[in-house]
């Protein structure tokens, strides 16, 4: 899952300093695409018209939190469809990760058979692996086949991605080079699934680096990446999960 | 004149909802029952607004009826739900109105049902100032407003001879009958025929502009140049058609004898064109091109077969592209047609991420109409077939560290489950041609 930096709630008036209203909660998603991107916060999936906002805290049960900026978040309909009732379990921050607290990258691994679980190479306690798991029951990140037995659209899209990450891999690497690193991620930037392609090319600094550093993926203020284009922590200060 | 959200509230069969409208196209699926007309008399309701500050059309305004309130049954008796609200959102004549404007009905009464208009005022002076502007011999631009409903297929049974038709101003007929859900053919029939007429005698340019924009849009929306021309015949007391056969000959077809789709994509598209040229025959061979307004259209597939069904939105789109479609539709041809947001399911709030255009058509019958007696094709067998093997490759590598062979045998893999599956054409001859060249190596 990619990690995203919402900002502060956007403002309105010539100084900056009326917050701005979203009573009209859809109005928040023209600031989300252009601070974040236009993927789905939780699956990754590339999203263009048919998108909506996710309320953490659903709005039926905390109405003051309706309208409430930091309660937003940028979700496509399948994976709104899979939360549709779901209540978070209070603490919600200490419960699951989330891509705008926690290097969410950290959190999860995208495996080659499309399937999304906790990522045990920095997941070591139990309770880490507990919490990437209730995120992804929160919205059904690990599902398959619906209900009709027809593929759930993320798992094809995302194995979408990976078909296309791995072909380009294969070209990048081969010789003669037949894909150059703009035209990988130009089409990293068409698939969506960041996580996927960074992965897969996860051996190839120079790839790598253009990635993190595309500013479509809008990773730069996050702070999940050094100089050195390593992941890092979040919340350094938290010692028993600092992710 | 445009309308980009509207809130229904206890309305014949909805208990509140909002539904927001794509400025060009929105279509509504769902099962019967669902509410799709209702949504069309609702939008009827909201346009007619318009239509109270026409002096001469406000009768054509529409009201809500006494029994389009909703009804909850209780202990047996049926409890009319009040208040009845049509809130509409949008543009008219280049100004938003963001307040809206709203329709009501606040009390039943044993006589009358009166719907209020006081809160859609605002709409009322708009077309008031433009009525007002018009007379003083300004070109204003008013927006057609006409709703197509089931009944709409014209001349079927009307064996009444068609009248010469006087001039009047445009507004007082452009609007006649435009949101009775039955297009009124007479009224383009006889306008098409005294005008033709007139054209013959006086050889006014102007008119026969307009005459020869309104051909050639009836024309243009026959499939496959099929149609050359168009006349009024007054042998025969109806329009004709100058058809050519696959060997290149002209024949003469009245349009009484055509079929009852040609008729019914006839009869729809000249009710649009005749109202267009009526409002604004100022703007000349661009009346039909640019006049904005709000149509509706129920059952747009009606007695179109699959192919004119594929095409008819564009069709739409291309001959009138300042109006706003509302339709409703059973076809999935038509569905399948559709841009990513051009459509909206009553059944389900879960709107696929993809483009309608994208998905094959047994799909769009199970994924978007649910239809589940088609045979879905079994994902999940191939989806677990194909884990395994890619799971023996991910398991033979324990540092996790796939080689480039490892990467060439997974895309072949992911190649071969993709292509049964994806709905992209031209990914999928994409991946057939990688695996024969794969084939080819081996």
């Amino acid at each position: 899952m990619r990690p995203i930096d919402k900002g502060s709630w956007p403002t309105k008036g010539s100084h900056g300093v009326r917050k701005r209203v979203f009573n009209d909660w859809t109005r928040a998603i023209p600031f989300l695409k252009g601070r974040t991107g236009r993927f789905c916060h939780l699956c990754e999936m590339k999203v263009t018209n048919a998108i909506a906002i996710e309320h953490i805290k659903p709005k039926e049960h905390f109405r003051r939190l309706q309208a409430h900026w930091d309660n937003f978040l940028l979700i496509c309909n399948q994976c709104n469809s899979h939360k549709l009732a779901t209540i978070p379990i209070s603490p919600y921050k200490k419960k699951y990760y989330w891509p705008h607290l926690n290097n969410t990258i950290k959190a999860f691994d995208f495996k080659i058979t499309g399937e999304i679980i906790p990522n045990t190479t920095y997941l070591t306690t139990q309770p880490q692996i507990d919490r990437a798991n209730a995120t992804i029951g929160l919205y059904g990140l690990d599902k398959t086949v619906t209900a009709q037995g027809n593929s759930d659209d993320r798992l094809l899209e995302r194995l979408e991605a990976y078909k296309q990450a791995i072909d380009r891999l294969i070209e990048y690497t081969g010789v003669p080079q037949l894909a150059t690193v703009p035209a990988i991620v130009a089409n990293a930037k068409n698939t969506g699934f960041f996580s996927v392609w960074l992965k897969v090319f996860d051996s190839v600094p120079v790839v790598k680096a253009a990635l993190i550093d595309c500013p479509d993926f809008h990773l730069a203020s996050t702070n999940s990446f050094n100089a050195a284009y390593q992941l890092t922590d979040r919340n350094p200060a938290n010692a028993a999960d600092p992710i | 004149m445009r309308i980009d959200k509207i809130r229904i509230k206890n309305f014949k069969g909805f208990e509140e909802e909002i539904f927001l409208l794509n400025p060009h196209f929105t279509v509504f699926i769902g099962d019967n029952a669902k509410g799709k007309t209702s949504v069309l008399d609702a939008l009827a309701v909201a346009a007619g607004s318009f239509l109270r500050g026409i002096d001469v059309a406000k009768l054509e305004s529409r009201s809500i009826d006494k029994n389009e309130i909703r009804v909850v049954t209780k202990d047996g008796q049926p409890l009319p739900q009040i208040p009845v609200e049509i809130h509409a959102f949008g543009n008219v004549n280049g100004k938003d109105i963001d307040e809206g404007w709203l329709r009501t009905v606040d009390k039943i009464s044993p006589k009358k049902t009166n719907t209020t208009y006081v809160k859609a005022k605002n709409i009322e002076k708009v077309a008031e100032d433009m009525l007002k502007l018009s007379r003083s011999g300004s070109n204003v631009i008013f927006p057609v407003i006409a709703y197509l409903g089931t009944g709409r297929l014209w001349a079927e049974h009307e064996e009444k001879k068609t009248e010469y038709k006087k001039t009047g101003e445009g507004v007082s007929q452009a609007y006649i009958n435009c949101l009775s859900p039955k297009s009124s053919s007479k009224e383009f029939l006889s306008w098409y025929k005294t005008y033709e007429d007139e054209i013959r005698k006086f050889d006014q340019d102007s008119d026969k502009l307009l005459l020869k924009t309104f051909n050639s849009t009836i024309v243009s929306m026959i499939p496959d140049n099929h149609w050359q021309d168009m006349a009024y015949s007054f042998a025969a007391e109806d329009l004709t058609g100058i058809f050519v056969t696959p060997n290149g000959e002209k024949e003469k077809l009245q349009f009484r004898q055509l079929s009852d789709g040609y008729r019914n994509i006839i009869g729809m598209v000249a009710d649009i064109a005749y109202r267009c040229l009526k409002l604004n025959p100022h703007l000349g061979k661009n009346a039909v091109k640019e006049t904005p307004g709000i149509v509706l259209i129920d059952e747009l597939d009606l007695h179109l077969h699959p192919n004119w069904q594929r095409r008819i939105i564009e069709d739409l789109k291309n001959t009138f592209p300042s109006i706003q479609f509302v339709a409703t539709t059973h076809s999935p041809f038509i569905i399948q047609s559709l841009r990513e947001d051009e459509l909206r399911n009553l059944d389900s709030k879960i709107i696929s991420q993809k483009n309608p255009k994208d998905i094959p058509i047994n799909k769009v019958i199970t994924d978007i109409m649910d239809v589940e007696s088609i045979k879905s094709d079994d994902f999940e067998k191939r989806f677990n077939d194909a884990r395994s093997e890619l799971e023996k490759i991910e398991n033979a590598r324990p540092d996790k560290k796939l080689t480039m062979d490892d990467y060439i045998e997974v895309s072949k893999l992911l190649g071969k489950l993709l292509e049964e599956e994806t709905d992209d054409a031209v990914y999928k001859a994409f991946l057939e041609k990688q695996k024969e060249a794969d084939d080819e190596t081996n």
